[in-house]
């Protein structure tokens, strides 16, 4: 038995200055999604950050890489590295925009049915300012109770434009149901 | 506008014991961020700190970690723990006044629907076992989480000035 | 209700770079600290370590590192970021930080985390998990960045306050 702290000092409520901000929030519905966009980003945020819970659908068992586009750029304009812990052991891995038409956030579990999701949280700096290329950094995992990695990932998106759109583009697999994906703004 | 990032609860240890549980806790966030800032009283260079949903401990709780130890890379997988491993901090054989940091995330806590997933990071910089690592792991349950308790794991307590606070994070 | 995470100071390096970007006079009122760098060195090389220190002094810390191909752990004499970009990475490029100081006001030393990453149109880059040590109980009343070489032009920081009640 834990000690309980008795008590819950505070609710949701209005009427509070707070420099982190809910933008926009995406869930998946019954009969899953290919891909989720954000669109009509505002300007007038600093940086943002992406909180995903998601899980891809197949009719096998395993793990399949996210990815994120950005202003609908579909070219080999990406770069990305990862820092990968996978149960036995850790690695590393990197690719120049040769090889990348979107930036990686991470690995997700895909199964016909389960309920074990994978979470990532992603952070883009200063992601609307046009003298600067766009820089990800995500960290995230799944564990399926016997296999899963833990990653580091970052990307950057060799483009000075101010990030209006964001895309998780179709893949292999589709986005099952109860996958959420939640966009908010910091200012600064 | 209503907050988006909201102090819940908080609790501070007086060194008398080694777990606090948050209960009662609202449906109405999205996620649940947690940060424990503190130092184990067991005699070793660190103490695993665990949390415990629902008042569960029964074995259902795996984990993924990716660990640094100032020499070398590792990556480790549990399963059939009966608590969620978030990471290390000092304990008593560690350099006096040492404390270490855990950020804990709970995505979408308070769904029904799945299982519920953690990623944690640790910081934990005692010279004899240090330890920075980050860790997902999972709670086989699809039930809505309302308690989150944090505890040492095994023996021993947190020593008083240890802090343990949980956010909500609340979606659009 | 107070305000929870709050933007309390940011700059922003002009033409001409800048050898350090600090955050002083802070109040101790909040009850975390975080603070978000997007940054890029002017030293000569592909990557640029973040150097980071409390009210003008340094700590230790370890990482965990990726670097592309390898995962090296090191330990430090001084907080590190591994790593931001630097003058001859991809131009436009810049590193991405975030620093985590929890119970920065309190009389215990103070522990970090660090979460960086360098970014190349390369293999190569740094990527880091980052566990900081600041061995002093007074309270941090300021936040010292450096890097190598100095700070280029456009580089960011951010300091945010958190309060837990």
């Amino acid at each position: 038995m834990l000690n309980t702290l008795a008590g819950i000092i505070a609710s949701s409520g209005g009427g509070v200055s707070t420099s982190y901000e809910s933008i926009a929030t995406v869930t998946v519905g019954a009969g899953g999604s290919s891909s989720v966009s954000f669109t009509s980003i505002p300007s007038t945020y600093t940086h943002l950050q992406l909180r995903v819970l998601a899980q891809y659908n197949d009719t096998g068992a395993g793990f399949g890489s996210m990815s994120l586009q950005f202003n609908s750029d579909t070219g080999n304009n990406y770069t990305r590295h990862d820092l990968i812990g996978d149960g036995s052991s850790a690695s590393a891995t990197g690719s120049g925009t040769a090889s990348n038409t979107s930036a990686n956030i991470g690995r997700f579990y895909f199964t016909p049915s389960s309920s074990i999701f994978g979470v990532a949280v992603v952070d883009i700096l200063d992601y609307a300012n046009t003298n600067k290329y766009k820089t990800v950094r995500a960290l995230g995992g799944t564990d399926a109770n016997g296999s899963g990695e833990v990653r580091l990932n970052s990307s950057v998106w060799v483009n000075t434009a101010a990030i209006s759109t964001i895309t998780i583009p179709a893949s292999t697999y589709n986005l099952k149901q109860y996958s959420q994906i939640a966009l908010y703004g910091l200012k600064g | 506008m209503a907050s988006t990032y909201t102090p819940i609860a908080t609790h501070t240890f007086n060194g008398s014991t080694s777990d606090i549980e948050f209960t009662s806790i609202p449906s109405t966030y999205t996620d649940i961020v947690a940060v424990l800032n503190g130092r184990g009283a067991y005699a070793a260079g660190t103490v695993l700190i665990q949390s415990y949903l629902n008042n569960d401990f029964t074995t259902v709780y795996s984990m993924t970690t990716l660990r640094g130890n100032g020499s070398s890379a590792s990556s480790a997988r549990s399963t059939g723990f009966s608590g969620l491993p978030l990471g290390y901090i000092p304990g008593a054989n560690a350099t006096s006044g040492m404390f270490g940091t855990i950020i804990a995330h709970f995505q979408n806590y308070s769904n029904s629907t799945t299982f519920k997933t953690a990623l944690s990071r640790g910081n934990n910089t005692d010279g004899q076992t240090a330890a920075v690592d980050a860790t997902v792991g999972l709670y086989r349950s699809t039930s809505a989480i309302t308690r989150i308790g944090f505890a040492t794991y095994g023996v021993g307590n947190l020593v008083s000035g240890s802090t343990v606070t949980i956010y909500g994070v609340k979606s659009a | 209700m107070p305000d929870t995470f709050v933007k309390i100071a940011s700059v922003t390096v002009g033409s001409g770079g800048a050898s350090s970007i600090d955050f002083t006079s802070i109040p101790s009122t909040y009850t975390d600290l975080v603070v978000k760098v997007s940054g890029r060195a002017t030293y000569a090389g592909t990557t640029g370590t973040l150097y980071v220190a409390l009210n003008g002094s340094s700590g230790t810390s370890i990482a965990l590192m990726g670097t592309g191909s390898g995962v090296p752990s090191a330990s430090y004499s001084g907080i590190y970021g591994r790593d931001l970009s630097a003058a001859t990475s991809t131009a436009n490029t810049f590193g991405s930080a975030d620093i985590y100081i929890p119970n920065y006001a309190g009389s215990n030393y103070k522990s970090l985390s660090l979460d960086t990453t360098s970014e190349n149109n390369a293999t190569a880059i740094y990527q880091s998990l980052v566990a900081g040590l600041w061995s002093n109980t007074a309270a941090v009343t300021s936040v010292n960045l450096t890097t190598d070489g100095n700070f280029a032009q456009y580089s960011t920081a951010v300091l945010y306050g958190i309060k837990n009640s």
